[in-house]
């Protein structure tokens, strides 16, 4: 019985990996070049988005669904912002500092997008990231620490300067807002 | 103008929509088609193997690694104490065993016995079971003698 038990959950891991891999090895190579815009570093980052991914693999429901694809988006955004902080000066920019937007996205035509929504998507991924990862997908700090490998305490800083950041652009608008 | 209090409520109900407009906005994974270097599907297929590994396998791999640290560690220690203890060192450097495919030798080194550059050869007192003695040297530095057992 426990060898069959055993068997099932080797089925069930194995599919669950493998699937992901062919479901958004594509996505996750074009997240990562749209913003190191690298194919060779870009594949790195790809190869090491799967091995969090591994580290988090119990975080991870189904494979064909919104919040897996946000979730492996993140991860990746993550990784290259890293890997892009690295290859720009070694550690002489802070990763706060690091300003990269999701371009193609505020260019784009295909979309309407409401006020809120667009402000948003002007926030540098950085913060964007740790903010899904709470708001939309509904992690705990704790759980994104250890998605993000980063401090519980710098998860909270990285949401407060989100916020505050959220606040400038909308003042930058002309709207009225409140911290 | 409007007006907007950041706080929880308003990014759990924004967040959910902005992140859709992201996803969204990326190609659809049958409209890409790069393609990765042999380097990477190398690394990912390593990879893939790795995690197909049962929860067993897993378990017995690490734990062969940890078993592996712990004799490299005390074969490390126990190399450190026979070569740093005088009277094991000796032993170890004037025993050598060389076994080969077809027939072993034994090899012992003495200093006791030199006298006036003449061997005083330590002659061995029994011939081993089922042994015979094919070949006996001796002269001023070596004393060799040559067994066959019976099969030879």
């Amino acid at each position: 019985m426990l060898i069959y038990l055993s068997m099932i959950e080797f089925q069930e891991d194995k599919s669950k990996f493998e699937q992901l891999y062919i479901t958004y090895k594509q996505t996750m190579f074009y997240v990562a070049n749209r913003i190191l815009k690298d194919e060779y570093l870009s594949e790195d980052v790809v190869h090491q988005a799967f091995l969090r991914i591994i580290d988090n693999l119990s975080k991870i429901d189904k494979i064909n669904c919104h919040k897996t694809k946000g979730f492996i988006v993140v991860i990746v955004e993550n990784i290259a912002i890293d890997s892009y902080r690295k290859r720009k000066r070694e550690n002489s920019v802070s990763f706060d500092e690091v300003e990269i937007y999701i371009e193609d996205v505020k260019n784009s035509d295909n979309f309407i997008l409401n006020d809120i929504e667009e402000t948003i998507l002007k926030l540098p991924i950085n913060y964007s990231t740790v903010l899904r990862l709470k708001y939309s997908q509904g992690y705990t700090n704790e759980e994104i620490s250890e998605i993000l490998m980063i401090s519980e305490e710098n998860v909270r800083q990285r949401i407060s300067r989100g916020k505050k950041r959220l606040i400038e652009i909308l003042a930058e608008g002309g709207n009225k807002f409140y911290g | 103008m409007d007006k907007y209090i950041i706080n929880d409520d308003f990014l759990y109900k924004y967040m959910k929509g902005a992140e859709n407009i992201i996803l969204e906005s990326l190609p659809k994974e049958e409209e890409l088609s790069y393609k990765f270097s042999k380097r990477f599907k190398r690394k990912m297929n390593k990879l893939i193997r790795r995690e197909n590994r049962t929860p067993f396998m897993k378990s017995f791999i690490n734990h062969s690694k940890k078993v592996a640290v712990l004799f490299l560690i005390f074969a490390t220690i126990a190399f450190a104490t026979t070569m740093s203890v005088e009277a094991y060192r000796v032993k170890f450097f004037e025993v050598v065993i060389e076994v080969w495919e077809e027939f072993t030798s034994m090899i012992f080194k003495n200093n006791k016995n030199i006298n006036d550059r003449k061997l005083i050869p330590a002659v061995p007192e029994y011939t081993p079971k089922g042994f015979s003695i094919l070949e006996e040297n001796i002269n001023d530095y070596v004393y060799s003698i040559i067994y066959v057992d019976r099969l030879y």
